[in-house]
């Protein structure tokens, strides 16, 4: 059933599928769809004012832009025309024919135009992603599914596996923040320990990360939306399934998810693995350690945190866990499946899966945080609370060149945007207990003693 | 408030738009100097276009204190805006593409204005809802009552038009109900003005418009729906976004009888000046005209093969800017095309009849056949265009409108021409052992080749 969403933010499951679509060279989308429907997918990586130009990051995005004739009579000839045609002018390995609600809603027989094809020894697919299917990262799972199944008819005898390589799932391109840099990170880190990512996705990723789905050990999935196509994998060859308990920020959780994966493995961590991992626990502690003035000065918080579901509840533990603060609120804000939410919010409290941002502001409000953690929305929120804010996940259209979170890394960028908000000057003793604010989105600090810093813009 | 109203017109019906063209621009100029319309085009292969939904909903996002209700599908609302949190979506399930949703949008509509206290409402039709035939004019009539505030439906529906500026116009015809006086009494000395967004020469021409006697009223990126209603007393309007905006000035010269400006875009020292003498004029003052500035020529454009990619409107006044400083325009690259436009084509046609002129609103692959075709010298346009210019190892300028208002035109437009050329490394760097995301028979085969006249 419908429901009135304030602030929707992430588009539909065929954007899901498109972005994901397009993060994987060779893989060639084909929207069909009404006009608009396609170009939406890429709006959210740029701010406001460029509603008509496709994203010039974007790869050639084909769409059949449906007339209303279509609608009415039908839009399949319209498709034949588009396949045949995106086969001539956009070169790529496998073509993915995408539907949007237009499309589904009336019927087309999709599938009868893709076999036209296919029988003439083309490789295509057809995956239903019509936007009422859900979310963003719904589609972008719906569409990791289908290549998996793809891959799994077209090579039904899995020819042996490569040792060390492990699928990795769960990241969704252009959608989650630090999407790439997360990714790298997860591929050093198991590089670290001896093991290979086939990432798919992303300039490593590619075709024929795709075609090596099958011969890899195991599949890591670092999110709930990891978990279709590890589990199609499984059920087809197999090979098991790791499922973490979000995206590993800090040396410890990335520990624990390397020891899973080397116990399913069954070969466990060599001599020069541990000192990789030792190397990055010494990382951390480093960090701490550079930190600790400024830390003790900022004391212990109650945070208010909201994100999705890869790194919100491992943002969180980190906080608990490592630096000894409490959370006031969790925000899970992506609509995961409610199976999910028990591992999602293990060993955390408070923890609630919000997608309105509307009910999040509220939730926020009521939690009684004396700081938010979040993304640009809670930064706005943050503002009108009058309570510091810490920007942990960037705007979408800055995700891709930024770090991301992952490991002993992510945690000193962590620790950093934490101290960049309460501690600017680096000087520990004279660190804020609230800030207050006077004008505008001008900041005058009340100091521990009273006396009043210097007015320092907050936000962007 | 909310009343029957008429149904929206598509461009290619109100204006002969065309969507889908590319050859010299004497061709386009000659067809609109037919009796008949242009003969509708198709494409047998396309890439995403925009749709009169994504244009209206950025249209209307302009007015900060206008609520935003997208009633469809959760996607269907991924246009960013300005304070998302007036942005509500009904988030339609496939369940509900079956059943209907006219209470879903009630529902929407009160929770928005619950949780943002906007001054206003605009609901704006989806592909979904248009196949379903939900009756949005009846629930937001119903709500206006309910609420005590306007709440308009805007007729976007991505089916009934191919140009997205469509939505420019469903958003006007919306907007132009929220210019409602009330009481107030029209102002004589009253000028809107509407703009494309806020830049410091557009805060130089209100100063210089204010200088001739008057008062302006902004409509840009930061305006509120007390503006609007402001915009209904005013005495004329004077649109500097004719590719967005026209519309809502045609529509308050409609319906409230603020008529427009007859005037050219005032960009350069010459337009803008004699834009002050006709205000002068109108107001019974003495004009006040801007001091020439030191440096009237351009002489980075002199010689240079030039391809423009922008909305129609800013693309013709800068392609007769360039060409007026000597440049010469190879390839104008436009959305669209209708017949508002026909005048500046047929003077750009005089100057260039063999400039080509490609009309397809984000059809890059035929931009690429084109660029790599024509080998221009420079590129200067939206950001995107540019993007796509340097990596084929072409020099590009992003070319913003509200920049180039005003009576320092030609020397902005010289810094920007001489800067890109001076930092062509960008391009050098980009284009480094690119591979074109298109394939070697398409960039071989004419660029025309998949536009094609639509059999009806
Ligand atoms: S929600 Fe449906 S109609 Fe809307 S953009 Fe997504 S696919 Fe298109």
């Amino acid at each position: 059933m419908s429901r009135a969403l304030i602030g929707p933010a992430g588009g539909c499951a065929l954007h899901g599928a498109i972005l994901t679509a397009l993060a994987i060279d060779g893989v060639v989308p084909l929207v069909h769809s009404t006009p608009g429907c396609a170009l939406r997918a890429g709006l959210s990586l740029r701010g406001p004012g460029r509603a008509t130009t496709a994203p010039a990051a974007l790869p050639p995005l084909p769409s059949t832009n449906l007339a209303e004739r279509h609608v009415v009579f039908g839009g399949t000839s319209r498709l034949r025309e588009q396949i045949k045609n995106t086969l001539a002018v956009v070169p790529g390995r496998l073509l993915t024919v995408l539907t949007g609600c237009p499309t589904e809603m009336i019927g087309d027989d999709v599938t009868a135009m893709v076999k036209e094809v296919t029988t003439q020894g083309e490789a295509v697919i057809d995956i239903a992603t019509a936007g009422f299917h859900g979310t963003a990262r719904h589609g972008a799972e719906s569409f990791m599914t289908a290549l998996a199944n793809w891959v799994g008819k077209l090579d039904p005898r899995r020819r042996g596996t490569e040792a060390g390589l492990v699928n990795l799932f769960g990241i969704v391109p252009r959608v989650d923040p630090g999407w790439l840099g997360n990714l790298e990170e997860i591929e050093r880190l198991l590089a670290g320990v001896g093991l290979k990512v086939n990432p798919l996705i992303g300039p490593s990723g590619g075709f024929e990360s795709l075609q090596a789905l099958p011969s890899a050990e195991a599949s890591l999935v670092l999110s709930p939306w990891g978990l279709g196509p590890a589990r199609t994998l499984s059920e087809r060859f197999g090979i098991p399934v790791v499922q973490a308990a979000g995206l590993p920020v800090g040396a410890d959780a990335v520990r624990q998810v390397l020891d899973l994966l080397s116990e399913v493995l069954g070969r466990p961590i060599d001599e020069a693995g541990q000192k990789f991992l030792d190397v990055e626990q010494r990382l951390e502690d480093f960090v701490l350690n550079e930190s600790l003035e400024s830390l003790v000065g900022i004391g212990r918080r109650r945070f208010a945190l909201a994100g999705g579901s890869l790194v919100a509840g491992p943002v969180a533990r980190f906080l608990g866990d490592v630096l000894g603060w409490s959370s006031a609120a969790i925000l899970v804000t992506d609509d995961p499946p409610e199976q999910s939410f028990g591992p999602l919010s293990a060993g955390l409290d408070r923890v609630r899966f919000l997608s309105d941002a509307a009910a999040i502001a509220e939730a926020v409000r009521a939690s009684e945080a004396d700081v938010v953690i979040g993304g640009s929305a809670e930064r706005d929120l943050a503002e009108q609370l009058r309570l510091p804010f810490v920007e942990v996940f960037p705007p979408s259209a800055l995700g891709t060149l930024s770090e991301g979170h992952a490991g002993a890394r992510g945690a000193r960028r962590l620790v950093a945007a934490i101290l960049r908000t309460f501690d600017p000057e680096g000087i520990g003793a004279t660190i804020t207990t609230r800030p207050v604010l006077e004008r505008g989105n001008e900041t005058r600090l009340a100091t521990v003693d009273g006396v009043p810093a210097p007015p320092r813009r907050i936000g962007r | 408030m909310a009343r029957r109203r008429n149904r929206i017109q598509p461009r290619e019906t109100r204006l002969d738009a065309v969507g889908a063209f590319i050859g010299d621009v004497a061709s386009l100029a000659a067809e609109y100097a037919r009796d008949e319309p242009p003969p509708p085009r198709i494409r047998t292969f396309s890439e995403a276009e925009p749709d009169d939904l994504s244009v209206a909903l950025e249209l209307l996002g302009r007015f900060r204190d206008l609520g935003l209700v997208v009633h469809g599908p959760r996607g269907c609302a991924a246009v960013p805006v300005h304070g998302p949190a007036r942005l509500a979506v009904t988030d339609l399930d496939q369940q509900d593409t079956v059943l209907g949703s006219g209470e879903a949008l009630a529902e929407t509509v009160r929770r928005l204005d619950a949780t943002a206290r906007p001054a206003a409402i605009a609901v704006l039709g989806t592909p979904v809802v248009a196949i379903n035939n939900d009756d949005i004019q009846a629930t937001v009539g119903d709500l206006c009552e309910e609420l005590g505030k306007p709440v308009v439906w805007v007729q976007t529906n991505a089916l009934t038009s191919r140009i997205a500026a469509t939505g420019a116009d469903a958003a006007a015809l919306a907007l132009v109900h929220l210019a409602n006086p009330e009481d107030a009494a029209g102002d004589l000395g009253l000028l809107n003005l509407l703009v494309p967004a806020a830049s410091p020469e557009v805060d130089d021409l209100v100063s210089g418009i204010e200088a001739q006697g008057w008062k302006v009223n902004l409509l840009s990126e930061t305006g509120t729906v007390a503006d609007l209603a402001r915009a209904a007393t005013a005495a004329a309007s004077l649109v500097l976004d004719p590719d967005t905006l026209e519309p809502l000035a045609a529509a308050l010269e409609d319906r409230r009888g603020v008529p427009q400006l007859p005037v050219a875009l005032p960009v350069g020292h010459a337009a803008t000046a004699a834009l002050y003498q006709t205000l002068a004029d109108i107001a019974g003052t003495t004009p006040v005209i801007p001091l020439t500035p030191a440096r009237t020529g351009a002489e980075a454009l002199a010689g240079r093969r030039i391809a423009i990619a922008l909305a129609p409107g800013w693309a013709l006044a800068l392609a007769q800017l360039v060409e007026d400083l000597g440049g010469e325009v190879v390839l104008l690259s436009v959305p669209h095309i209708d017949r508002r436009h026909a005048g500046a084509l047929a003077g750009l046609a005089a100057r260039r009849a063999a400039a080509q002129i490609h009309v397809g609103a984000a059809q890059g692959f035929e931009h690429e056949n084109l660029l790599r075709r024509l080998a221009p010298d420079l590129v200067l346009g939206d950001p995107a265009a540019g993007a796509h210019a340097l990596r084929l190892g072409i020099p590009a300028a992003a070319v913003v409108p509200e920049r180039l208002i005003g009576p320092g035109a030609v020397e902005r437009l010289d810094d920007l021409v001489r800067d890109a050329l001076a930092g062509s490394t960008l391009a050098l760097r980009a284009a480094r052992g690119r591979q074109s995301p298109y394939s070697p028979g398409w960039l071989r085969r004419s660029p025309d080749w998949h536009v094609k006249r639509e059999v009806k």
